[in-house]
């Protein structure tokens, strides 16, 4: 796998951040899906996906249980 | 045969075969055995056939066994063929999908058709083949066996002895109860009200599923032809419903005047069936206890979506069928008994992989998959990449890829398209009659034992046949492809690519009596035939695959 360099992530980031402020807040789950699901099926590396959705999902609760 | 015929008259004699139940399964399990010579008695404790549509989507497989079981012509004549579908996210189209279909095969990739008619038209053939003796108003209290023979606790004469006992009774099967046998697995929350309607107005055939309809906002629609201009109607309805109050006619009325106003059907309407239905995925760990099998929904339960119920107990009946003669008449082991509930068990498993993530994505059992499921429902409609998940894929076959009857495929020996534990297409053909050539189906010419399909031309094959002529009850079929061969039993049409290889001079297909393949080669010989048989009828195990030298050392 490859990884974008740090002015390409901060475009995409960016970019995330401006598209998610156009969606309306009670949206934003159902937008995320959508998206999730297009990346992953942007690639036919199954387990780049497995591994990205673990670690966003260990991410969040490590997230939760910081005081 | 008396339809209203109940127990009287009943012996404690030895039956060879006591079928109980006589649906769908019990039925074709009763025909499949007098396909074989073999009497049985069936006992049912309904007054006469079910009523409603119920399972009504008949798979290419089910067509393809009810054919060769002696009901066709009337299953064909009645019922409604159909080739996809269409699906929509609240009221726009999202997918509108194909159901694998080859027109060199004899039948359609589905036939909608009310399990009461096809029930009737199974209870027709048995009665024509005088060896279905099928008991209406007989109640089947329990079962026990010893090494011998099973006894049935019948309600009226009592106690019946039979060399077998097949349980065919359905989801609350009282045999399965009686041998304190468990099923495995989960039942889903999802509801569902069942609807049959008739309606007025002309309708294509197909599929139609709604998700977040108009007409049950938040929850699914699947609408299904079936002959007579009746329709099938299934809301999903929430899980806390009562069901009183959601079969109650006017209400059912007003749901169905909903659903059809939002279709723009015009004219009148009748409702004539209305029931509920709760998904469950479930089955029996083995399908054999000594001797008594079971099978349909008294061995599994599947989800409806998929079409995978009734027509994967139709499967179990036409597997069991040819073992249990087998074995009555010495031909083979009781070990074969045995494959019976291996085979079906792992297609059980199958079926229920496929139907339960087709019931996940109808009603999510959880709002992560809700949350996914709605994505792609409302991504559907611009990209169309992620249509495919919506994809019901109903009643695909299962292959017995894994069963201990097959043998496995020499190097170099494999025929494009075919492995063996496949079902043998049932390709239409022409088929010799006398000096004419008339329309037919290769499943038609497989008979009731096994059948070695010789496919390409036909000379050599009278040398084979007399070399495998000792083994009786195998017969040799020849079929050629392109103009009028001479020794052939039948031709296939020229270019036709799912099943006859183009380059070899032949190629051998050996076929089970239930028409899965329990071997293929090019260029066989006879020994290699001879030693496939004595697999595909368990006198003879395939040796386990030698381990590599240094495992074998460590081990």
């Amino acid at each position: 796998m490859t990884r974008p360099d740090a002015v390409h992530a901060e475009a995409m980031f960016e970019l995330l951040g401006a598209t998610v402020d156009t969606v309306p807040p009670e949206q934003v789950p159902l937008f995320l899906a959508k998206l999730a699901l297009m990346l992953a099926l942007c690639t036919d590396d199954p387990a780049l996906v497995r591994e990205m959705a673990d670690a966003a999902a260990k991410d969040l609760t490590r997230a939760e249980e910081t005081p | 045969m008396d339809p209203s015929q109940g127990p009287a008259g009943l012996t404690g004699d030895a039956h060879p075969v006591v079928i109980a139940g006589g649906g769908p399964v019990g039925l074709t399990l009763a025909l499949a055995l007098a396909r074989q010579g073999i009497r049985s008695l069936v006992l049912e404790e309904d007054a006469t056939v079910s009523d409603g549509s119920r399972a009504l989507g008949m798979s290419r497989r089910t067509q393809d066994i009810w054919a060769s079981a002696g009901a066709g012509e009337a299953v064909e004549a009645k019922g409604l063929p159909w080739f996809g579908g269409w699906t929509y996210f609240r009221q726009q189209l999202v997918l509108q999908h194909s159901l694998p279909h080859d027109p060199a095969l004899r039948h359609p990739p589905m036939l909608n058709l009310q399990q009461c008619d096809a029930e009737q038209f199974l209870v027709d053939a048995a009665g024509r083949t005088g060896l279905v003796d099928l008991r209406w108003n007989t109640s089947l209290a329990g079962v026990t066996q010893d090494e011998d023979g099973v006894w049935l606790d019948v309600a009226g004469p009592g106690r019946l002895r039979a060399a077998y006992a097949v349980a065919c009774d359905g989801a609350g099967s009282r045999v399965r109860s009686s041998l304190g046998l468990r099923m495995e697995g989960a039942s889903g929350e999802a509801r569902y009200l069942i609807v049959d309607v008739r309606i007025a107005q002309d309708l294509q055939p197909g599929r139609r599923a709604w998700f977040d309809s108009p007409s049950n906002p938040g929850a699914t629609v699947l609408m299904h032809g079936q002959p007579d201009r009746v329709w099938r109607i299934d809301w999903q309805v929430g899980r806390d419903d009562d069901p009183s109050v959601i079969t109650a006619p006017a209400n059912v009325a007003a749901r169905v005047a909903q659903h059809l106003g939002m279709l723009g059907v015009a004219g009148p309407w009748e409702v004539i069936w209305i029931s509920t239905y709760r998904a469950h995925a479930r089955t029996l760990p083995a399908y054999r206890i000594g001797r008594v099998m079971l099978a349909g929904d008294a061995a599994h339960l599947i989800p409806i979506f998929g079409i995978r119920g009734l027509n994967s107990g139709v499967e179990d009946a036409w597997n069991l069928a040819w073992k249990l003669a087998m074995v009555l008449r010495g031909e083979a082991p009781d070990a074969l008994l045995d494959s019976y509930s291996a085979e079906r068990v792992g297609a059980a498993r199958e079926n229920l992989r496929l139907a339960t993530r087709a019931l996940n994505f109808m009603t999510p059992p959880t709002p992560g998959r809700r949350l996914l499921r709605d994505a792609v429902l409302s991504l559907a409609l611009s990209q169309p990449a992620v249509r495919d998940l919506i994809n019901p894929r109903q009643a695909t076959l299962v292959p017995l890829a894994g069963s201990t009857l097959n043998t496995p495929v020499g190097e170099g020996k494999a025929i494009a398209g075919l492995q063996p534990g496949d079902v043998v297409p049932n390709l239409r053909l022409l088929v010799r009659n006398g000096a004419d050539w008339v329309e037919g189906s290769l499943h038609a010419l497989l008979g009731p034992g096994f059948t070695l399909v010789w496919l390409g031309q036909a000379a050599g094959a009278a040398g084979l046949r007399r070399q495998l002529q000792h083994l009786t009850g195998l017969r040799l079929v020849v079929i050629a492809t392109g103009s009028a061969d001479t020794g052939a039993d039948a031709l296939a049409p020229a270019g036709d690519g799912t099943i006859l290889p183009a380059s070899r001079p032949r190629a051998l297909v050996l076929v089970r009596p239930d028409d899965h393949i329990a071997g293929c080669w090019l260029d066989a010989d006879a020994g290699s035939v001879e030693a496939a048989l004595a697999v595909a009828t368990a006198r003879v195990r395939m040796p386990e695959p030698a381990l590599p030298s240094e495992l074998a050392s460590v081990l």
